[in-house]
C-alpha cells in the first residue's frame, strides 16, 4: 500500500519532522499496526545509537560534585496518600499531622514476603517519613508563603496552592478539581528558570482531584521565575510537552 | 528481633553486587550508594554521547551532573516495562545535550566542519573504563558496526539527525541534497540498521517498549 508513511516514520523515530508531519505520522499511527510495529522496531534502533560513540570517561571530579551535591539533596517524590487541598494553616497542620499517621498505620499492617521486599519498603517508609519531616519543617516555618497558581484557560476550575520558604529548596504543592487522567498520562510538575523547565515531581490524582506533592528544588525556590505543571505521557518527559493545567510566576 | 540489625548489616555489605532493580529500588529510596553504583555503570556512556553532541569537555561534564541529578531525582519516572534502564539514562543526556546545542545555537551548518567530524577527530580513545558493563561495551560494537554497513550519506544523514539535533530540511542543506532525497537516506539506513542489529539478536521493540 502506497499510503503508508514508512519514509516519515524513519523521521519521526529520529525527530527530523517539522510539527505538521509529526501530527501526520501520529494520525498514522493510531490505526496501523504496521506502522506502529515499524516506529517501534525504529525508535529501538535511534535508542541504541547513543550507545554508539567512541567511550570517553567522565573527569573523575564529576563524580565528586555530583556525589558531594546529592548528599545534601535527598530526591524528590509524591507523596503518596493525600488527603486533599489546604486552605488555611490549620488545615495545613491538620493534613501534615493525618500523612504521618497514614505513614506508621499502614507500614505496621503490611505483610511482607521476602526480606528484600521488607527492606525494599522499609527504606520507603524511611524515605516517606523524611519527607514528610521536611514538609512538616516547610509548614512550621516563619517565612514560609502560601501562593496560588493560576489555573489555565482550558481547566479553570483546576486549583494549586503552593507553601514555600522562598529561601529553602523544598516547596510543597496542594491540587484540586486536576481533572482524572488516562492511565497513559501523568501530571507533571516543573519549575521556570528563563526559558529553561525544570522537572520536579510526577504524580496522579484520587477521585476527587486532589494530590498533595512534595517538590524539591536544586537551587533556592527564589531563584526560580514560577512553577507551572502540565500533563505528560506516563513516567514524564524531559521537556513540557502537553497542556498546562496551572503555572505562574512566583 | 535481629532481622532489622540483619538488614542494615546485609545492606552495607551487599551493596556492590546488588541487580539492577534493586538497585533503583534503593535509588528511589534515597541510597546515595545506589546512585555512585550507577553513576560507575553509566557515566562513561553519558559522557562519550554528550561530548560527540555538544563537542566540548566543559559542557559534556555539566551534562553528565544534570542527567545524574535527574535520575537522582525522576528515578521514579523510569518505567522498567518501557525498556531498559540504559536508554532511559541515554535518552535524558540526549535531549540535555541536543537542548544544550540548540540554546546556544552553535549548530554547524554544513557536514564537513561539524561538530560530530570535530568530536570524531579530537577525542582520544580510552577504551572502555572497567566499570562498563560487558553487555554494553558488546552492543557499542555491534552498533557500530553496523553505522559502518551503511552508505557514506546514509550514515552521515542518521548521525547529523541523532548527534546534531538537525531537522530533514538543515540535513538536505548540509548535504547539498533534496528533502526528498534526505527523507530517503534516513529511511534506507535506519531500516539497514534495524535489519543488522535484530539478525545480531538485538531486540529493537524491547528498546521503546
Amino acid at each position: 500500500m502506497t499510503d503508508h508513511p514508512f519514509e516519515d516514520i524513519a523521521g519521526y523515530a529520529l525527530g527530523t519532522l517539522d510539527s505538521e508531519e509529526i501530527r501526520a505520522v501520529e494520525q498514522h499511527l493510531v490505526s496501523c499496526r504496521e506502522c506502529q510495529a515499524e516506529a517501534a522496531r525504529l525508535g529501538g534502533v535511534v535508542e541504541n545509537l547513543g550507545l554508539s560513540t567512541e567511550p570517553v570517561a567522565a573527569p573523575a571530579r564529576a563524580r565528586a560534585r555530583l556525589l558531594a551535591s546529592i548528599t545534601a539533596a535527598p530526591p524528590t517524590k509524591a507523596i503518596r496518600k493525600s488527603p486533599g487541598i489546604w486552605r488555611t494553616p490549620a488545615t495545613i497542620l491538620a493534613i501534615a499531622a493525618s500523612l504521618v499517621a497514614v505513614i506508621s498505620g499502614s507500614a505496621l499492617f503490611a505483610t511482607y514476603q521476602s526480606l528484600n521486599k521488607m527492606n525494599t519498603e522499609l527504606a520507603g517508609i524511611r524515605q516517606q517519613m523524611n519527607d514528610q519531616a521536611a514538609a512538616l519543617q516547610v509548614l512550621s516555618s516563619a517565612n514560609s508563603k502560601l501562593a496560588v497558581l493560576p489555573a489555565s484557560n482550558e481547566v479553570p476550575m483546576a486549583g494549586a496552592k503552593i507553601v514555600f520558604d522562598p529561601a529553602g529548596h523544598r516547596a510543597l504543592m496542594g491540587v484540586s478539581s486536576f481533572p482524572a487522567l488516562t492511565p497513559d498520562k501523568t501530571y507533571q510538575v516543573w519549575l521556570w528558570k528563563g526559558t529553561e523547565r525544570i522537572s520536579c515531581a510526577t504524580f496522579t490524582v484520587d477521585q476527587a482531584g486532589t494530590q498533595t506533592i512534595s517538590i524539591w528544588a536544586k537551587d533556592d525556590l527564589r531563584s526560580y521565575d514560577g512553577m507551572g505543571v502540565t500533563v505528560e505521557p506516563k513516567g514524564g518527559s524531559a521537556w513540557p510537552t502537553g497542556q498546562r493545567i496551572v503555572g505562574g510566576q512566583f | 528481633m535481629g532481622s532489622i540489625a540483619g538488614i542494615a548489616r546485609r545492606d552495607a555489605l551487599t551493596i556492590l553486587e546488588l541487580p539492577e532493580e534493586i538497585l533503583l529500588a534503593r535509588l528511589r529510596n534515597g541510597d546515595p550508594q545506589s546512585l555512585e553504583k550507577i553513576y560507575d555503570r553509566y557515566s562513561t556512556a553519558v559522557y562519550s554521547l554528550a561530548l560527540r553532541i555538544v563537542g566540548e569537555a566543559a559542557a559534556a561534564e555539566e551534562i553528565v551532573q544534570d542527567v545524574f541529578w535527574r535520575v537522582w531525582n525522576q528515578s521514579g519516572q523510569f518505567e522498567p516495562k518501557k525498556g531498559r534502564f540504559s536508554t532511559w539514562v541515554l535518552s535524558i543526556a540526549h535531549h540535555l545535550a541536543i537542548d544544550h546545542q540548540r540554546r546556544i545555537s552553535r549548530r554547524p551548518r554544513n557536514a564537513e566542519d561539524s561538530a560530530i567530524e570535530h568530536a570524531f577527530a579530537t577525542v582520544p580513545d580510552p577504551g572502555p573504563p572497567p566499570d562498563e558493563a560487558a553487555w554494553m561495551v558488546e552492543r557499542r560494537g555491534v552498533i557500530r558496526a553496523g553505522l559502518a554497513t551503511l552508505p557514506v550519506v546514509q550514515r552521515e544523514a542518521i548521525e547529523l539527525a541523532y548527534f546534531g539535533g538537525f531537522t530533514q530540511v538543515e540535513i538536505a542543506s548540509a548535504q547539498s541534497a533534496p528533502v526528498s532525497t534526505v527523507k530517503t537516506r534516513l529511511a534506507l539506513g535506519l531500516k539497514k540498521l534495524a535489519d543488522y542489529l535484530s539478525l545480531r539478536g538485538i531486540d529493537l521493540e524491547d528498546a521503546l517498549r
